[in-house]
């Protein structure tokens, strides 16, 4: 029991990152019909904000809140300034361009990183309160993990309570079932999708920054985490936050507990879970409609 | 959906012709390319050739991923799938001793096989369920490769022996030549046939088509099929080519690649794609070589100015600079 607690939580900590990813892609699926991969491009950008905040010294804790909360802000502003500059041109666009166009964007973004900080890894914050554990019924578990979870669990009711309790989810629920009609009652569109393309970049942002001390960062982190959030998408129901969050804690449990029982399929699980779910319920676990229809 | 409609080919202000005369006129490349093909060889050698070599591989690529992406408007950014698949197939059976066109053959099977199990994956889905699920088949593909020691592992394999009768040189290039045109040539005939104006049906008006009581499944599975049969083609002559094989032909960045080549020369045009494949090519070589941390930079703002400004890509480049240049003139006047 106890050598399967340690990778569940692990493994809930895993989850909790790809949650804040993923919750951004579903959303922006779900009310602007667009698949942004450059949500990837936020998350690998808040990793970066985070470590270079304070260089290479050990942080403290005050240090890293603030390290990590900077970090998310200034996601957020190249959050927006992409979609001023950019993403807002390619809502109205047919076919695969919305697409593209985020792919543009995620490959700039990339581009300019490998500028800055060069092809090869970087080293990740360091700090002796990622170490720290917190003892329960004799189990040793990483206090960062346990972090993580709360976090992910937190925006899960928070984003919960935004769009179902708020006037202003209100209006992002009118613009996602019907943006003409929302629009001719007098609801921004625009306004909405930019503030739901902010959070998402404000939110991968935060994953990339809690995310840094427990891998190394390079420019291709961007894409990898991007595609297993999209098979957790696809896995939790485009659109439904309470999907999105059981399927990210599902597939980091099934990875967690795989890499310690059968490491070579751990990290190929995530899609044959998602080609599972595909066939047996092609809407998700809890989506209501079937993936991507427009 | 009703925003497809825009998108869809109109024949050019004046032009309204019989589809045959249309389809006959939009061969008119062909001849060019077999002619710059043949004395290609008098022209360039060594580096050069071999770069030429990739570039009509990549044509082939894009071609096959064009028959989804701009013929029948299915969303895809997994043909890294197919092209890795048909690249290992080659490489595997031909260090084991394959006849080469026998292990030729079984890529273009087994990029065709798995192209039909994506298509039955994705039949019910449209656009981003099917962009997620096949991104995603390409990943899997990545980290199986990486690991099974059939393959090589993270190094690949190298050292294919091809089996061709001239594995270098002008004799190389000839063959590689010959079988990519009549790869072209075979691409162009299904592009043009009952099944391609069924496919475009599909892109102009996916509703009409339905309600006209054709099974839209079947077809996106053939299109599947036919699209990974082209691309498991395009991976095993790069792997014979560049006599090696690795996990980054399963990269997204080769899916990336297949898809910008076929928007910066124009999705719905036959030949643009192949032209997108052309310069692409050229543009990331000169890159790679004189900056090489720029090149994804590039490639970004590439894309881009390509999707915002030049959304019918580069054949439709000398048509918009018609439209603006006589407008400036007149207004000097």
């Amino acid at each position: 029991m106890e050598s399967l607690l340690l990778p569940i939580v692990n493994g809930l900590g895993l989850g909790a990152v790809l949650f804040l990813v993923a919750i951004g892609l579903s959303l922006q699926i779900g009310v602007m019909r667009i698949l942004n991969i450059a949500n990837g491009a936020f998350f690998m950008l808040g990793a970066y904000f985070a470590v270079s905040i304070f260089g290479d010294r050990p942080l403290s804790v005050p240090e890293i809140v603030l390290a990590v909360l900077a970090a998310c802000l200034i996601t957020g502003l190249c959050g927006a300034a992409a979609e001023v500059s950019v993403i807002r041109r390619l809502y109205d666009r047919p076919g695969l361009y919305p697409f593209l166009g985020t792919f543009a964007v995620l490959l700039i973004i990339q581009g300019i990183v490998i500028l800055t900080y060069g092809q090869i890894g970087r080293s990740s914050m360091r700090s002796s309160a990622f170490h720290s554990s917190i003892s329960v019924g004799g189990l040793n578990l990483s206090a960062y993990n346990l972090f993580l979870i709360a976090i992910a669990a937190l925006v899960a009711a928070g984003v919960s309570l935004l769009i179902h309790r708020t006037s202003l989810g209100r209006k992002v629920t009118a613009a996602a079932v019907d943006r003409d009609m929302a629009a001719m009652l007098g609801i921004h569109v625009r306004r909405v999708y930019f503030f739901m393309l902010v959070l998402s970049a404000v939110l991968a942002g935060l994953a990339g920054s809690l995310v840094s001390p427990l891998m190394e960062l390079n420019p291709n982190m961007a894409i990898t985490l991007l595609i297993e959030a999209l098979a957790v998408v696809v896995i939790g129901g485009s659109g439904s936050i309470s999907g999105t969050f059981v399927a990210s804690m599902i597939v980091g449990i099934l990875q967690s507990v795989l890499i310690r029982f059968a490491p070579e399929v751990a990290d190929v699980s995530v899609y044959i879970a998602m080609a599972l779910i595909m066939l047996l319920r092609p809407q998700g676990l809890m989506g209501r409609r079937e993936i991507g229809v427009a | 959906m009703a925003e497809t409609v825009r998108m869809a080919e109109t024949p050019a202000a004046g032009t309204v012709r019989g589809p045959r005369a249309g389809h006959l006129r939009s061969l008119a490349p062909f001849p060019l390319i077999v002619v710059a093909g043949l004395i290609l060889p008098w022209v360039t050698s060594g580096a050069g050739l071999f770069l030429w070599e990739l570039i009509v591989i990549q044509v082939v690529f894009a071609l096959g991923t064009n028959l989804l992406v701009g013929h029948a408007n299915i969303h895809t950014f997994g043909q890294a799938a197919f092209y890795g698949v048909g690249g290992y197939a080659a490489a595997v059976l031909a260090l084991e001793g394959w006849n080469a066109w026998l292990a030729l053959i079984a890529a273009i099977v087994l990029g065709s096989l798995l192209g039909g199990f994506v298509g039955g994956l994705t039949m019910r889905m449209t656009g981003m369920g099917t962009l997620m699920v096949t991104v995603a088949v390409a990943q899997c593909f990545s980290m199986l490769s990486g690991r099974l020691s059939v393959f090589g592992g993270d190094n690949g394999l190298s050292a294919i022996a091809n089996g061709f009768p001239s594995t270098v040189g002008v004799s190389y290039w000839y063959l590689l030549l010959g079988i990519c045109l009549v790869a072209i040539a075979l691409m162009w005939v299904i592009v043009h046939s009952p099944f391609g104006a069924v496919l475009h049906a599909l892109r102009d008006d996916p509703v009409r088509v339905v309600h006209m009581g054709v099974d839209v499944r079947r077809f996106r599975v053939i299109a599947f099929t036919l699209s990974g049969a082209f691309c498991g083609l395009a991976g095993s002559l790069a792997a014979y080519t560049q006599s090696a094989v690795s996990p980054e032909f399963f990269f997204w960045v080769i899916s990336g690649n297949a898809l910008i080549m076929c928007v910066l020369g124009g999705l719905n045009s036959f030949w643009g794609p192949a032209l997108g494949a052309v310069v692409y090519v050229l543009l990331s070589h000169e890159l790679q070589s004189y900056f090489p941390d720029m090149s994804i930079l590039a490639m970004g703002i590439a894309l881009l100015v390509v999707v915002l400004i030049l959304p019918r890509g580069l054949v439709e480049a000398p048509r918009r600079l018609a439209l603006i240049l006589p407008r400036q003139t007149g207004r000097k006047r």
